[in-house]
């Protein structure tokens, strides 16, 4: 979908649903607003280690047209000091309908949103628009456990690029059960596919392009001559989460993650930009350990932090990308390699929430990350610090 | 590993009904003091938060009182409203408590377009710690 189908789709949502639904005696509408800056010793996450400031304003507003539904808009700007061209602009459209009553032991849930995001034209490769679509049903089997399931779909288009439509699609089913107390166990299974054309590394020889009798033994050839493979990649997701409070104002919980490539084989997919912003950083195999704690410790703070493990296996991914068009050629059989990454990641936060009377809230927060990452890849081996001052409110 | 997440997989089934019985013959509408946590953060999901500021009413109140509740299924605001929605001053309320009451299903963690709920998750800015930049989640 094209920016100005986007526009227009939007605003005939928008309107009819506003015309045909709303009891205007009874909608209300909600407001949000925030807006952070965060310093970043290494921007982009890699060796290169790019130091940067960037600040993010964002604000959106509800609006509650039936009991049952909420429409969102919102907007998003991100200015960038040093790297300016990653400067961008995010609008988003997004419609939640909740057709269950509260006190209902099944629960229904359904969402839908469209979302575009431009970057300056240095950065115009990356621009993206997204709609997604949600259904998810929860059933209270007993007080001290719920289940449940549903399914997620994505399509995003890179606007100024002729790769296809990535599409994600994601089944997911898991429950939450309470025992012994103040014990609680969250398991979450998942089944997710996305679509990719790929280099086959693995096959033996390649039509001639210009001449279809003969057959050329591929590992000589420069892998832009091997034909495109188009496949859906499967990943099995599974999650468990341990959490429960100690004394009376603290929290924490431990959690396990674990994602597997179902038939991944080795092939090799062109990035479409900085690994950073690359859509393939969001796939990835391995495992995970994480534990994270929150404590009401201090009168009037949220003190949150934690420290989480992640072993990454990669899919083989150039992701050098240099604005031309011009993407770094490999042979059929070079070093290329799947990127293994052994990553740590510290936080620590502070959030002063502020309520009034009024009903207009703020908040005000600070957050400080480090992340260590090493890599088999020299590129990916980095430590990035990083500190986020901000402030949200809403009405 | 195909192994260890059978297993897994059984050991998390088993461990839902062993310790289920327990539960057995409890009606909805008996009132009990239950803990939940759907977000993960340790803290009982089910607490009232008169404010929505994010802390709940008893840790406030202990904060000057000393004092601690719990408050049971049955006794939370949106179960004391009943099926009546006119209880509610509006569609924004109104929406408020059946979001209240889906959040079990909302806590989704897993997936190619999550960030894993690790950090500190205030929504602001673009974090380092399973963060989504550009639409890309990390």
């Amino acid at each position: 979908m094209n920016k100005s189908n986007q526009t227009l789709a939007a605003i005939i949502i928008t309107l009819s649903l506003l015309v045909f639904m709303s009891d205007t005696s009874y909608a209300k509408f909600g407001f949000n607003f925030g807006t952070s800056t965060t310093s970043s010793d290494n921007m982009f996450n890699d060796s290169n280690k790019v130091y940067d400031i960037f600040s993010t304003t964002s604000a959106s507003v509800d609006i509650y047209p039936l009991t049952s539904l909420k429409i969102s808009f919102s907007g998003e700007q991100t200015y960038y000091r040093e790297t300016i061209g990653l400067g961008n602009v995010m609008g988003d459209l997004s419609l939640t309908f909740i057709p269950t009553k509260p006190q209902s032991k099944l629960s229904l849930y359904f969402s839908g949103s469209i979302n575009g995001r431009t970057y300056h034209n240095e950065f115009s490769s990356i621009d993206n628009n997204y709609g997604q679509l949600s259904g998810v049903i929860g059933y209270q089997l007993r007080p001290n456990l719920n289940i449940r399931g549903g399914v997620d779909y994505k399509a995003t288009v890179y606007v100024n690029s002729d790769d296809d439509y990535k599409r994600d699609l994601d089944f997911f089913a898991g429950a939450n059960y309470s025992f012994l107390g103040n014990n609680v166990l969250d398991m979450e299974f998942g089944y997710s596919m996305t679509n990719y054309t790929y280099k086959d590394r693995n096959l033996d020889s390649v039509q001639h392009w210009d001449n279809p009798d003969v057959y050329i033994p591929a590992d000589i050839l420069w892998l832009f001559r091997i034909p495109d493979t188009k496949e859906n990649l499967q990943l099995l997701f599974m999650s468990y989460r341990l959490s429960r409070t100690i004394g009376s104002k603290t929290g924490l919980n431990v959690t396990y993650t674990s994602r597997i490539y179902q038939n991944y084989k080795g092939g090799f997919l062109w990035g479409a930009s900085t690994g950073f912003l690359s859509p393939w950083t969001a796939v990835w195999d391995g495992q995970t350990v994480s534990f994270n704690l929150k404590s009401y410790i201090i009168p009037k703070l949220i003190i949150k932090t934690g420290i989480g493990y992640w072993d990454k296996s990669y899919l083989i991914t150039s992701d050098k990308y240099d604005g031309s068009d011009t993407r770094t050629y490999a042979d059929a059989k070079s070093e290329d390699f799947a990127r293994n990454d052994f990553v740590t990641k510290i936080y620590f936060g502070l959030q002063w929430p502020i309520a009034f009377s009024s009903g207009f809230f703020m908040e005000p927060t600070l957050n400080i990350e480090y992340t260590k990452n090493r890599s088999n890849k020299p590129l990916y081996y980095f430590d990035n610090f990083s500190i986020t001052a901000g402030v949200s409110f809403r009405f | 590993m195909k192994r260890l997440w059978i297993t897994l997989f059984f050991m998390s089934v088993a461990l839902l009904f062993i310790n289920g019985t327990s539960w057995a013959g409890n009606e909805i509408n008996v009132t009990r003091v239950i803990f939940v946590d759907y977000d993960g953060d340790g803290f009982d999901d089910l607490a009232a938060d008169s404010d929505d500021d994010g802390i709940p009413d008893c840790i406030e109140r202990s904060q000057k009182e000393s004092t601690i509740e719990l408050i049971s299924v049955l006794g939370s605001t949106f179960d004391a409203a009943g099926d009546n929605s006119d209880l509610y001053l509006n569609n924004k309320e109104a929406f408020g408590a059946k979001d209240f009451s889906i959040r079990f299903m909302s806590s989704r963690r897993i997936g190619l377009n999550t960030s894993e709920g690790f950090g500190p998750g205030t929504g602001l800015g673009v974090s380092a710690s399973g963060g989504c930049v550009g639409g890309v989640c990390h």
